[in-house]
C-alpha cells in the first residue's frame, strides 16, 4: 500500500498538478482573446529557470526546503513578466498573434537550453544539493491542496469578480469594451500576469517535483500537452481540472501497457494521439453553451488606430 | 503630467526604407546582433571569433547547395500555407510521411517487383510513383489538421506540432517492425533501396541530384503561377488578408483552407520522398533524433523571412542554410570555450526566435507608421 502511494504521488499526482496548473493558466490567458502559441517555449523556459533558481538559492540559503519554495515563486514571477510582455505586444501592435506566439516559442526553446546550462555551470562550481520536493515532505500534500485552491480561485476570479468579467469581455469583443472606456491593454496585461504565474508555477513543479533534475530539452512538448488539456476542458478552470485527471491518468498509465506487448513506438505516440483526439471530441460537443464557448475574438489582432 | 503613447496609423506612401529587402536584411542583422548579445551576456563570447566564423560560413558556399534546395522546396510549401493563414508548422511530419511513402513504393509495394528490371523507363516510372505517393501521404498528413481547423476551429499549430511526433513514432514503428532490414549489421534500420531506384547524381556536383534541382524549380514556378495567375491563388491571398471579404463574395472559406493544406502538405511530402530516394536510401531508427536534419522546422524560418512574397524564397533559403551551418561551425570552432550543452541547437533556436520577433515587429512599419508621442 505504501509503495503504491509512493508511486501514485511521484508520478500521477505530480503529472496532474503540472497539467492542471498550466492548463488553467492557459485558460486565463486565452479567455482574454489572445492565442497562446508561445506556451510550449515559455513552459520549457520556466522548467529550466526553476532549476537554475533552485541551485542559486540553495547555495545562498542553507534551508533547502525554503530555497526550493523561493525558486518556485521566482519562476512564477519571471514567467508572469514574460507573459505580460507577450500580451502587450499582441494587443498594442497590428500583428498576427500566431507570428508572435511562434517567435516566443522559439526564443523560449533557445533560452531554456542556455538558462539550464547556466544552472549546471553553477552546480559544477559550487556542488550544492537541491532539496527536490518528494513524498516525504509535507510539501506534496500542500502542493496538491494549493492546486485545487488555485483552480477554485481562478474560477472565482474569471466568473465572479469584475476583473474576470472584464477579461472575458475583452476576449469577446475588445473594440466594444474599449469604447466604454476600459483599457484593453491593461486588462490583458493583468490576465497575462495571472495566467503566466500559473504556467510558471506548473513549469517549476515539473522540474522540482515531477522530474527532480534537469536535462537538455526537458519539458519539450509538455506545454502542448497542457494546452490540449486546457482546450479539452473548454478553457473553464473546474473542467480543466477534471479533464486533467483523465489525461494525466492516460499519460502515466499508457507506457505500462508495454509489458502487455504494446510496441514502444505506440506508447510513445499515445499521449500525443490522446490529446489530439481529446481536443477534437470535446470541441465538437460544446457548440450550444455560451459559458463554455470559445472567446469570439481569439486570435484576432486588436489595435486602435489613432488620429493624430 | 507627461503622457507617453504609441500612435499607430495606416501608411499610404512608401519609402525605400520600408521595402522588403531592406526589412529582411535589417531584421537578420538585428537578430544576429541580438542573439549574439544574449549569448555574450550569458556565457561571454568574444565578438571577433563570432563574426569571423559568420563571415567564413558565408564565403564557403558550395557545401550549402544541398540544404539550399531542400529549404527552397519546403520553404515554398510552408509559404503558400502562410499566404492562406494556414500556419503549417507540421512540414517536418509531412516530410517524414513522404519518406515513408517513397520507401514503401520502391521496396515493399507490388510495383517494386514488377519494375525491378534495369531499363530506364521502368526505373523512371518507379521513381515517379514513389515521389507521388510520398507527396500524397504528406498531403494526407496535412489534411488532418486542416479538416480539424475547418470543422472545430481548433488552431492547427498545436495539432501539427503534436502530429510531427506521431510521424516520428510511425516511422520508428515501421523501421523496427514490419520494415526491419535483413542486411543491417545489427543496426535497427531498413535495407538500402536498390541502385536503380536512386536519384541521379550530377557529375561534378556530388551533393546535387538532377531530379531535386528540377523539382525545386518546378515547385517554385508553379506555386508562383498558382498564386498570381489563378482564381485559387486569388482566393488563397484573400483568405490570408481579408477572410471576411472572401466570405462575402460568395466563396467557401473552408474549401480554400483545405486546398491550401493539401497543396502545402503535398510539396512537403515530395521533399521527403526525394530526400529518401536521393540521399538517405534507407530509414534509420529513432528518426526524430535529428536524423531528418530538422529541415521541416528550419524551413519555417525561410517561409517567414520571405513572408507573402514568393520571389524572396530563394534569397531567404540561402541566408537560412548559411546560418544553420554557421550554428554548427561556431560550435566546432569554439569547443572548450563554451560550457557543454550550449549547443548549435540552443544557438539556432535563439537566433530563429529573435529574428522572427524583430522581423514581425519591423514588418509592421511596412503598412503602418509607428510613432512615440509625448504629450504634456
Amino acid at each position: 500500500m505504501n509503495e503504491f502511494l509512493d508511486w501514485f504521488v511521484r508520478t500521477l499526482a505530480s503529472a496532474y498538478v503540472v497539467y492542471t496548473l498550466v492548463g488553467v493558466g492557459n485558460a486565463i490567458i486565452e479567455r482574454s482573446g489572445v492565442l497562446n502559441l508561445g506556451i510550449d517555449g515559455l513552459f520549457m523556459l520556466s522548467a529550466s529557470l526553476a532549476y537554475t533558481y533552485a541551485i542559486q538559492m540553495s547555495s545562498l540559503i542553507q534551508t533547502g526546503f525554503l530555497a526550493v519554495g523561493i525558486s518556485l515563486l521566482l519562476t512564477a514571477a519571471t514567467t508572469a513578466l514574460l507573459y505580460s510582455l507577450f500580451m502587450v505586444l499582441n494587443t498594442v501592435l497590428p500583428i498576427s498573434q500566431g507570428a508572435i506566439g511562434l517567435s516566443f516559442m522559439f526564443v523560449g526553446y533557445g533560452l531554456a537550453a542556455i538558462v539550464g546550462n547556466i544552472g549546471r555551470l553553477i552546480f559544477s562550481l559550487q556542488r550544492v544539493r537541491i532539496e527536490y520536493i518528494s513524498i516525504t515532505h509535507v510539501g506534496a500534500v500542500f502542493i496538491y491542496l494549493t492546486t485545487i485552491l488555485a483552480v477554485l480561485l481562478a474560477y472565482l476570479l474569471l466568473y465572479k469578480y469584475k476583473l474576470g468579467v472584464l477579461i472575458r469581455a475583452v476576449g469577446e469583443d475588445p473594440r466594444l469594451v474599449s469604447q466604454i472606456g476600459v483599457n484593453v491593454t491593461y486588462v490583458r496585461l493583468l490576465s497575462g500576469l495571472l495566467g503566466g504565474a500559473f504556467i510558471g508555477l506548473g513549469g517549476a513543479l515539473f522540474t522540482l517535483w515531477r522530474v527532480g533534475g534537469w536535462s537538455q530539452g526537458q519539458g519539450l512538448n509538455h506545454g502542448w500537452l497542457a494546452y490540449a488539456v486546457s482546450i479539452a476542458g473548454w478553457r473553464f478552470p473546474p473542467l480543466v481540472a477534471l479533464v486533467s485527471i483523465f489525461f494525466s491518468a492516460a499519460y502515466v498509465l499508457l507506457p505500462h501497457f508495454q509489458s502487455l506487448g504494446m510496441p514502444i513506438e505506440v506508447s510513445t505516440a499515445a499521449p500525443y494521439i490522446t490529446s489530439i483526439v481529446l481536443m477534437v471530441v470535446v470541441s465538437t460537443l460544446h457548440r450550444k453553451s455560451r459559458l463554455l464557448a470559445d472567446p469570439k475574438s481569439l486570435g484576432r489582432s486588436f489595435y486602435r488606430e489613432e488620429q493624430v | 503630467m507627461v503622457k507617453i503613447s504609441l500612435v499607430i496609423t495606416k501608411r499610404y506612401k512608401r519609402t525605400i526604407i520600408e521595402s522588403t529587402p531592406v526589412i529582411l536584411m535589417g531584421s537578420l542583422l538585428t537578430g544576429l546582433v541580438m542573439s549574439y548579445l544574449i549569448i555574450w551576456a550569458t556565457v561571454g563570447l568574444d565578438p571577433l571569433s563570432f563574426f569571423t566564423t559568420f563571415y567564413q560560413t558565408l564565403v564557403s558556399y558550395t557545401g550549402l547547395l544541398e540544404s539550399l534546395l531542400f529549404l527552397t522546396i519546403l520553404g515554398t510549401a510552408i509559404s503558400i500555407a502562410f499566404y492562406g493563414s494556414y500556419w503549417n508548422v507540421g512540414a517536418e511530419g509531412q516530410y517524414v510521411l513522404g519518406m515513408l511513402g517513397a520507401i514503401y513504393v520502391v521496396m515493399f509495394s507490388p510495383l517494386s517487383g514488377f519494375l525491378s528490371g534495369n531499363d530506364l523507363v521502368s526505373a523512371a516510372v518507379l521513381k515517379l510513383a514513389a515521389i507521388l505517393l510520398g507527396g500524397a501521404l504528406g498531403a494526407l498528413w496535412s489534411l488532418i489538421p486542416g479538416l480539424i481547423k475547418v470543422f472545430t476551429k481548433i488552431s492547427e499549430i498545436p495539432i501539427m506540432l503534436l502530429m510531427n511526433y506521431i510521424a516520428y513514432s510511425l516511422s520508428d514503428y515501421l523501421t523496427a517492425g514490419p520494415w526491419k532490414g535483413r542486411y543491417t549489421y545489427g543496426y535497427i534500420r531498413t535495407d538500402m533501396i536498390s541502385e536503380s531506384a536512386r536519384l541521379t547524381v550530377i557529375p561534378g556536383l556530388e551533393t546535387l541530384r538532377y531530379e531535386v534541382v528540377i523539382a525545386a524549380i518546378v515547385v517554385l514556378v508553379s506555386i508562383y503561377l498558382i498564386l498570381d495567375h489563378t482564381l485559387l491563388g486569388l482566393k488563397i491571398k484573400f483568405l490570408g488578408t481579408n477572410p471576411t471579404a472572401l466570405k462575402s463574395s460568395g466563396f467557401d472559406e473552408r474549401k480554400v483552407t483545405v486546398s491550401v493544406a493539401t497543396i502545402s502538405g503535398f510539396i512537403a511530402g515530395l521533399a521527403g520522398a526525394m530526400r529518401l530516394l536521393g540521399y538517405d536510401y534507407r530509414l534509420p531508427y529513432n528518426i526524430g533524433d535529428g536524423k531528418t536534419g530538422f529541415y521541416g522546422y528550419t524551413a519555417i524560418l525561410v517561409a517567414w523571412l520571405s513572408f507573402r512574397d514568393i520571389r524572396f524564397i530563394v534569397p531567404s533559403a540561402i541566408i537560412v542554410s548559411a546560418l544553420s551551418s554557421f550554428g554548427y561551425r561556431i560550435q566546432m570552432s569554439l569547443k572548450g570555450l563554451l560550457p557543454p550543452g550550449i549547443s548549435a541547437y540552443a544557438f539556432s533556436q535563439i537566433f530563429i526566435g529573435t529574428t522572427l520577433i524583430v522581423y514581425t515587429l519591423t514588418r509592421i512599419t511596412k503598412e503602418f507608421s509607428v510613432k512615440l508621442v509625448i504629450r504634456r
